[in-house]
């Protein structure tokens, strides 16, 4: 099986659609994940995994090596912001972050057996709300860590924040999560 | 303590992972995206051939100002020994103040220098 890395090089320098078929295919789940953990909303997540393509057809030239996994994750964050700003919404990585703060103080310190509840109970649903739920830069680095399957290295690269920003966000993105499913118990 | 805090990060991270994937295709609009990577990659092609052809011009072009520049250049002296057989048939038919007259037909030939032959030769004739 070719390398994700080969697939894009391929489209790039010679033109082979099927390379990129390749790449929609196999990709396409995690980044409407990612994109949904962004906008919320289904509908917008449909125009800006299409943009997101169209992005990363048309800077194909422009990947250099690295994890392609990453670059696809960049193209569709890009994608997602340029969607939100055109809805005149701004993206805020700090002031979200701040008010995220006060709530993750403020999350429920009690729980039944966390695995059986997180396995069973919480639908696909009710984990993306929890997710829609962060601040801003959490769920960035989030979406970025786990469907991106980015480093932590090249999220804060690509959000231009320090390297422990972004593992303080993501852990306490994890703990706001797991307080919002364990309270909906 | 939180007992969430039990839960491995790995297996947490991997469920919500599986929930946030739920319910999504594998490849929407897969036609569409198909189509604009085949017309992206017509239009790059494309341009890049118009560059090729424009290269290949260009370079037949400057050969072609460069070949007629020296073809020009080689037939210079044509035009100067025409000038001078005029002279010499112009002062032959001058007489005896020969030298004389040679004289005032270079003169005349220095300021029309930049004179069609013809209309130099023209005036030279009348001139006599």
């Amino acid at each position: 099986m070719a390398e994700d890395s080969e697939l894009l090089f391929s489209y790039a320098r010679r033109g082979d659609v099927q390379s990129l078929s390749t790449l929609v295919r196999r990709h396409s789940v995690w980044m409407q994940a990612l994109l949904r953990g962004m906008l919320g909303d289904a509908a917008d997540v449909d125009d800006a995994f299409q943009a997101a393509w169209m992005r990363i057809i048309k800077s194909a030239g422009g990947y250099h090596g690295g994890s392609a996994r990453a670059y696809l994750a960049s193209a569709a964050r890009s994608a997602a912001i340029d969607l939100l700003r055109r809805r005149g919404r701004t993206v805020s990585l700090d002031a979200d972050d701040e008010a995220g703060e006060a709530t993750v103080e403020t999350v429920p310190d009690m729980a039944p057996s966390p695995g059986e509840r997180f396995e069973s109970k919480a639908t696909a649903e009710d984990v993306r709300a929890a997710v829609r739920a962060l601040p801003e830069g959490q769920r960035q680095v989030l979406l970025m860590r786990i469907e991106g399957e980015m480093s932590f290295r090249e999220i804060a690269d690509e959000l231009g924040i320090p390297l422990g920003t972004a593992l303080t966000w993501m852990r306490k993105a994890t703990e706001r999560i797991k307080g919002i499913l364990g309270g909906e118990r | 303590m939180n007992r969430t805090n039990d839960i491995s990060e790995d297996s947490f991270l991997s469920f919500v992972k599986a929930r946030l994937e739920e319910g999504y295709a594998s490849a929407p609009r897969l036609a569409e995206i198909e189509r604009a990577a085949a017309s992206r990659m017509c239009v790059s092609h494309g341009i890049r051939r118009a560059g090729w052809w424009w290269t290949v011009s260009l370079l037949a072009a400057s050969l072609a100002v460069v070949c007629s520049f020296s073809l020009f250049r080689s037939s210079a002296p044509v035009g100067e020994s025409m000038v001078a057989q005029t002279i010499e048939l112009l002062t032959a038919a001058g007489g005896e103040n020969g030298e004389l007259e040679y004289d005032s037909t270079a003169d005349l030939l220095l300021a029309w220098q930049d004179a069609p032959y013809e209309m130099a030769v023209a005036s030279l004739a009348a001139s006599n």
